[in-house]
């Protein structure tokens, strides 16, 4: 036939302007020609009726029935120029005849295709599939709970060109629905409500989430101090040594330049540097900045300095015994100063009985005519009001026969307060109240506390020092022997009766009592120490540890942190995870209730003295403080839920909300709570609501309302873009420049920075692991593990990862798309490349590996996953092998015949699969389609079942050897890889294409996209990235576009 | 209504402009009272339908069953059946023809109980007769029907054809295989977890509220597809609403008015004889409390690649099917055994002067006779007394008949369960002689 008939069907085709039904003179010579051919030569099979077919070519009878049917167009097509049609046995088309109808229906299909070129097609509404609402769930969560894995839902189906985003292959019925509630649920459940909004959590427990608040705040912690709390002072000393002249001449730029050359914390730098370079007298700095100054490199002698000054500075109850911090969270603070210096002392003591010493000890050397004043002594603590001892008629009696004091009378005659007793500095004073009436003595006892503010008196001399205890307790000298002291003593006050009242070694935890006036100065020295060299800036623990148990969860000590290290925001951010941590645990709660209890407890079972601080009214008042503050939270974050529920919808649902929508949302959640449902539940109703919702569900589109169709707006753009890429939502940077995507370069922008992003797992799983055929292998593998031993779980799972990181790394590398097939290099880790007996792997770290071909991997063809899917259970099977190759070679393959005769039954001993496949195509039926399959298979019989080479030894010479359709002869895996990188590249980048377009449009690719399946295949042919590949795709008027709402006759395919 | 007028005879177009309609059913079906209940007084037991299935045939030379009553002699697939040969009707030579247009495997399956065409490249077929029976009858239980499998779905398409068909033969609607639940867990909730809070019942009414504003959104056709979600959510919603009624007890009560056993683990059993055997435990028990009268178990897909470890097979399923070595005939002993199994426990069950047995009528069913994916003729048995309709201990060959349709077996079974159409699928006339 002639150049003349097809010339004359161009000239035609052209006249025919596009947007006619069908082209007139294709019409003609349908009816005039084509149709009485294709009905002689088809007509007897596929007549009006069809037999055991369901075909029926007469009944084509007008051009325009036929193009209704795209797919039989090519299909006849494809069946007449294999040769599968008409049947060998049937008369048989002239060569004239065949080539006549060729062309007449690649006209007809290329005429299609022009007509509605860009045509976006009908794509069905689409539900997410399990793996796009497990991504979208992890985006709009950011923790990934997988959702429908936990919830048992049924796998995806796939439809159009193979994948899980067709809306046709994705049915809804009421189990389905249950379960998406149940999901939506469990992601509700997992929501951890914050002082301002919320957050996500793996768990729906809340004790986990408290350790994840009192992670995050160890992990900040942690970029400030090591986990004693220490602040890196080696490192800092050390930078100030090294860069000192710098730091001398540069101010404050300078400062900032060496914290960030050395990675060290600029403020307390700063802080350090002013301290250490400072001249202002100060006693303890002093010696530090001696020695500082002459050292020049080692810093460790002044280290040493530094860290005796603060033994001698701070007691602490934390550092040296890190696991058993002394009651460090009930109250007492990890470190206190020692060596205090004060003009008053507030002393308290456990009440238990009624004998009291007043010890007034001087630090040596003893100054004469030195008084001490302890005034307001007073019972504390408990439930019951404060009393004054001297305001109470039968107690300040008492006291005053059984000391020999009287109030308000100093020995010397001077004035005191009325309310004070006064006795000289060295002396011990026993007061014994054993006499007084029961109810009497009883108020002496626990729950009461014994306070006294103790001071100099004024007409002390001011070189006087002096520590006061007041010890309400028994004499712990030993009755026997009253030289020696009682051992199971428990009071921690460090005095002990016996001792001597003047001492050249103050105990460090008491204050030293000076004189009014000169106590500010005598502080200041070791105050300025202190504030420079703070032991640790903070209480790492966070949680305190007490062999008693603490009544308080969490303990917050980081004043030096925030005073030496941090800036504003720092401060703020440190607030803000110990809110969290507040708000999230609930611990005021707690704390109220548990302290409630243990009032009542302790109030009743005296003789537990070591629980004295509970009778602490500090800590009674901390409690009630603490929930009060809690209580005011929860309640002010209400609003502020609220605010962040429908913030949290609006990215759900992929699309700005309503008004209406918005109020609807929160009267549900009203009317929840006028029903009595507290907050929480109510909020995780209303987010469960939310994500039960078919608009998170189904990738909702408005169609297009003119009759063409039409470019979405561009938020839905945005939405395509990120399910092609992500499988799963758009994230902000995306959202935001949504409404610009279509100026120049947004678009390629978005797709650039996409394309990098982890995220792009997605489409390496949809659409890299399906293509390849092993999306399901861990569910569906198909191996006999009783067979394969060495397939483990393990094993299978690493094999399942391998494409899926292959195909990653081929993405986010933007690498050019034909290295799928060309590559020499896979991905993998330790345990897979000693799996696949690959050497010299180490770490479990995935990562690419080249040159890998002498082991048998690189490429898709080397993928384990798909060599064992590929295989019977317990063997190898060329067939499936084959089958895949020619599947993503686009070989067309006759139809089976519909009956298949049986295999024979157990092959005989001894038989290898290659003669078992052997056996199978000497029945011609067979042979029909296995010439085509097997022959690439064989080749591939280098690998057993489970994917490995198989050792050399074990094969027989040619075992991997075979001869292509094409003559090609092939042996193994480096063969057969090569044959289809030099001669069937372009087929493998076709097929491909039109892979990609069909996942890329969610649907079958239809006669009308056949220009973009061109350019795609072109842009892969000529070597192109992915993004160039992606851009084709994104680019194109189908991927833009939607049809309008009615998709009137002509627009269906 | 829509269904009765077999779509399957109409062109996609036309059907899809009839799913509106039908897919609108299960909505109107459940919104209506329970009307049965209304009607009152059921003096003697109901007939329960359960249909059975599993994949790929038998072995080609050990299916068979000749004699009649007691003398019935049969073949060694059958073997584990023998006790109830005389509760059994073996058929031969039933098809649906329409299984016969198809890729092998999944076209083979898709339309077991319907007998409607597959589409290729997208999921459309028919209502399964199980589930029309759902639709029509099925308010007068709980649930319409439970629909269970002891494997899950298997995804991908085969040659262009979407192998939901090879996982599924029960449809509730042309584009939706109905929910098969393989969890025993779940499955026991769908029949016993009535306790559906107030949560629930919000959700269920704010997410219709969107659904209707989604609607309006849409484009035609994707309506039409929406139809199927707007219409799960009614029947949830049904099902919250029947849970909170009382249902009258007639004349008949069931043997158990709640489950005596309690709820299954979560998961799925490791060991497969005893995954197959609870949900079978599960199935018994939605008959004997009366939680649906019409069930359908898949034991396997078709083309299923479960390996029978526990029988001593090495090779899976699929491919023994294929090799025919005497594994398979151990392999369709232990289906067998499955359907004896079900048939011990319920002529156990005395429901007044009859058993559970005699009120049921049990069919299974396969894709294909043997592993040769020749859908010519199937493989049919059926078991019980279907409420004294059914007469065991015969052999019924229908190999050279006008009519061998299953479609007319399904009408059949319809009538017995209570459903009288006057056509279904493919068929128009009720199997002579069963």
């Amino acid at each position: 036939m002639s150049c003349c008939a097809s010339l004359a069907l161009l000239a035609c085709l052209s006249l025919a302007a596009a947007g006619s039904e069908g082209d007139p003179g294709l019409s003609q010579s349908y009816a005039a020609q084509i149709h009485p051919l294709l009905v002689k030569t088809c007509g007897k099979c596929h007549g009006e009726t069809p037999k055991d077919n369901d075909l029926d070519i007469a009944g084509l009878n007008t051009a325009d029935a036929l193009f209704s049917k795209p797919a039989v167009l090519s299909d006849i097509a494809g069946r007449l120029t294999d040769g599968d049609m008409p049947p060998r046995k049937a008369p048989q088309p002239s060569a004239a005849e065949k080539e006549q109808l060729l062309n007449w229906i690649q006209s007809a299909l290329d005429f299609t295709a022009s007509a509605k070129a860009g045509d976006p097609g009908p794509v069905t509404l689409r539900r997410l599939s399990n793996n796009a609402y497990d991504n979208a769930v992890r985006d709009l969560t950011g923790v990934d709970m997988r959702p429908t894995r936990a919830g048992s839902f049924p796998p995806d189906s796939v439809g159009g060109e193979g994948f899980a985003n067709v809306g046709e292959a994705m049915p809804m019925n009421p189990g389905l629905v249950e379960r998406y509630h149940e999901a939506a649920r469990y992601v509700a459940a997992r929501a951890v409500l914050l002082p301002t909004g919320f957050r996500f959590s793996p768990s729906a427990d809340r004790p986990v989430w408290t350790s994840e608040a009192e992670k995050a705040l160890r992990t900040f912690h942690s970029r400030y101090a090591d986990n004693w709390g220490r602040p890196p002072r080696r490192a800092l000393l050390m930078a100030t040594i090294k860069h000192r002249q710098r730091l001398a001449e540069g101010g404050v730029e300078a400062i900032a330049a060496v914290a960030d050359e050395e990675k060290l914390n600029a403020p307390y730098l700063a802080k350090l540097w002013e301290g250490l370079s400072g001249a202002s007298p100060s006693h303890f700095l002093d010696a530090v900045r001696k020695q500082w100054r002459e050292t020049t490199d080692d810093p460790s002698a002044l280290l040493k300095t530094i860290d005796e000054t603060m033994e001698k500075l701070f007691a602490s109850r934390y550092l040296k015994y890190k696991h058993s911090v002394l009651a460090v969270g009930n109250g007492f603070p990890a470190w206190e100063d020692a060596l205090r210096v004060v003009s008053i002392e507030h002393l308290e003591s456990a009440a238990r009985e009624p004998v009291f010493r007043l010890v007034a000890r001087q630090v040596a050397p003893a100054v004469p005519g030195t008084f001490v004043v302890w005034d307001r002594m007073r019972l504390e603590g408990g439930d019951a009001p404060s009393l004054l001892l001297a305001s109470h008629p039968e107690l300040r009696s008492a006291i005053e026969a059984a000391s020999g004091l009287r109030f308000g009378q100093h020995p010397q005659g001077r004035p005191v307060p009325p309310t004070a007793l006064v006795t000289e500095a060295g002396s011990e004073v026993r007061i014994e109240l054993k006499k007084l009436p029961e109810p009497l003595q009883k108020l002496l006892a626990l729950p009461r506390l014994i306070r006294a503010d103790v001071s100099l008196d004024t007409a002390s001399p001011e070189t006087a020092s002096v520590q006061a205890f007041i010890l309400a307790e028994k004499d712990f000298r030993d009755p026997k022997d009253p030289a020696k002291l009682d051992s199971k003593r428990t009071n921690p006050t460090a005095w002990r009766s016996g001792d001597p009242l003047i001492t050249d070694e103050p105990e460090l935890r008491v204050a030293q009592i000076v004189h009014p006036r000169v106590a500010a100065e005598r502080a200041r020295p070791a105050a300025e120490f202190r504030a420079l060299f703070p032991p640790s800036v903070l209480f790492e623990p966070i949680i305190p540890r007490d062999a008693q148990g603490s009544l308080f969860m969490f303990h917050r000590e980081d004043e030096p942190l925030q005073r030496l290290m941090l800036d504003d925001a720092g401060r703020a951010e440190l607030d803000r995870l110990w809110s969290e941590l507040h708000f999230i645990s609930e611990d005021a709660h707690a704390h109220a209730l548990m302290y409630a209890e243990l009032v009542k407890f302790y109030a009743n079972a005296n003789g537990a003295p070591q629980m004295d601080f509970f009778f602490n009214p500090l800590i009674g008042e901390r409690v009630k403080r603490d929930e009060a503050s809690l209580s005011a939270a929860l309640g002010s974050s209400e609003p502020l839920h609220l605010d962040a529920l429908l913030a949290f919808a609006e990215r759900a649902w992929r699309r700005p909300l309503g008004l209406d929508e918005r109020s609807a949302i929160l009267a549900e959640y009203r009317s929840d709570r006028a029903a009595g449902t507290k907050h929480d539940p109510a909020l995780r109703a209303a987010l469960a609501r939310v994500l039960s919702s078919p608009w998170f569900l189904y990738r909702v589109e408005q169609p297009a309302t003119g009759p063409r169709w039409q470019p979405v707006p561009g938020f839905e753009l945005a939405t395509r873009l990120s399910f092609l890429l992500w499988d799963s939502m758009p994230d902000d940077a995306l959202r935001t420049t949504a409404s610009r995507l279509r100026e120049p370069g947004v678009l390629e922008a978005q797709l650039q920075r996409m394309l990098k992003d982890e995220r792009v797992r997605g489409m390496a799983e949809e659409f890299g692991a399906r293509w390849l055929g092993v999306r399901d292998f861990v569910a569906n593998h198909g191996r006999s593990l009783k067979d394969f031993p060495t397939f483990t779980p393990a094993v299978r799972d690493l094999l399942a990862e391998e494409p899926v990181r292959f195909f990653e790394d081929s993405l986010r590398n933007d690498r050019p798309v034909d290295q799928l097939l060309t590559t020499d290099a896979t991905v993998l880790n330790d345990a897979l490349a000693s799996f696949y007996g690959i050497p010299g792997i180490t770490g479990n770290s995935w990562r690419r590996v080249e040159k890998l071909s002498a082991h048998g991997r690189g490429g898709v063809l080397g993928l384990g996953a798909v060599l064992a899917k590929q295989s019977a259970a317990a063997r190898t099977s060329p067939i499936k092998r084959g089958a895949w190759l020619a599947q993503i070679l686009g070989d067309r393959l006759p139809k089976p015949p519909a009956s298949v005769p049986p295999l024979p039954e157990t092959p005989p001993e001894g038989l290898t699969v290659r003669e078992l496949t052997a056996r199978h195509r000497e029945d011609a039926s067979c042979a029909s389609c296995h010439d085509r399959i097997d022959p690439y298979g064989l080749a591939f019989e280098q690998f057993d079942a489970i994917g490995r080479l198989r050792p050399v030894n074990q094969m027989q010479p040619g075992e991997s050897r075979s001869t292509l359709r094409d003559g090609t002869t092939v042996n193994g895996f480096a063969e057969i890889r090569n044959y289809v990188v030099d001669s069937r590249r372009k087929d493998f980048l076709k097929t491909l294409a039109r892979k990609l377009t069909g996942y890329a449009l969610s649907r079958a690719v239809l006669p009308s996209d056949k220009a973009l399946v061109d350019e795609l295949s072109k842009t892969l042919i000529d070597g192109g990235r992915w993004s160039d590949a992606l851009l084709v795709l994104v680019r194109s008027e189908q991927f833009q576009c939607i049809r309008p709402t009615a998709a009137t006759a002509s627009n269906s395919p | 209504m829509n269904i009765q007028r077999n779509n399957w005879l109409i062109s996609r177009r036309h059907a899809l402009r009839g799913i509106g309609a039908t897919l609108a059913l299960p909505l109107l079906d459940c919104m209506r009272p329970l009307k049965a209940l209304a009607e009152g007084a059921e003096a003697r037991p109901p007939t329960r339908t359960l249909v059975t299935f599993t994949g790929m045939g038998f072995h080609s030379k050990h299916w068979w069953a000749k004699g009649e009553g007691a003398a019935m002699e049969l073949g060694p697939c059958l073997e584990p059946l023998n006790p109830w040969r005389e509760r059994m009707v073996f058929l031969r030579g039933l098809w649906n023809e329409q299984a016969n247009n198809g890729v092998i495997h999944c076209m083979q399956t898709g339309n077991m109980l319907s007998g409607a065409t597959m589409a290729k490249n997208e999921v459309h077929t028919g209502i399964s007769f199980d589930q029309v029976m759902a639709r029509q009858i099925g308010d007068r239980t709980r649930i319409p029907s439970l629909v269970l499998g002891c494997e899950d779905a298997v995804p991908g398409l085969q040659d262009g054809h979407p192998l939901l068909y090879g996982s599924h033969i029960s449809w509730s609607s042309p584009v939706s295989p109905t929910w098969t639940e393989t969890r025993p867990a779940l499955a026991f909730d769908q029949l016993f977890r009535t306790e559906r809070g107030r949560d629930n019942r919000r959700v269920v009414d704010a997410v219709l509220g969107d659904a209707k504003s989604l609607q309006r959104k849409l484009s035609s056709a994707d309506r039409q597809r929406f139809e199927e979600y707007l219409g799960s959510v009614h029947e949830i919603e049904g099902r919250i609403k029947r849970a909170g009624q009382q249902r009258e007890s007639g004349g008949w009560k069931p043997t158990l008015t709640a489950p005596d056993r309690p709820r299954p683990a979560d998961g799925i059993p490791a060991d497969l004889p005893e995954y197959w055997r609870l949900m079978n435990d599960i199935l018994l028990l939605a008959f004997r409390t009366d939680s649906t009268r019409i069930a359908t178990m898949k034991y396997c897909n078709d083309a299923s690649t479960i390996v029978h470890a526990h029988l001593g097979i090495r090779d899976h399923h699929h491919y023994i099917a294929h090799s025919q070595p005497q594994d398979l005939v151990t392999l369709n002993q232990f289906f067998m055994s499955q359907l004896a199994y079900l048939c011990e426990r319920m002529s156990e069950i005395q429901e007044g002067e009859s058993t559970l047995l005699d009120n049921t009528s049990i069919m299974h069913c396969s894709s294909m006779l043997h592993g040769n994916h020749d859908s010519k003729q199937l493989p049919v048995l059926m078991l019980g007394g279907a409420g004294g309709n059914l007469r065991g201990g015969r052999v019924l060959d229908y190999t050279d008949q006008p009519n061998r349709r299953m479609c007319s077996l399904f009408l059949s079974l319809m009538d017995w369960g209570g459903l009288k159409l006057d056509r279904f699928g493919d068929s128009s006339e009720r199997l002579p002689r069963v």
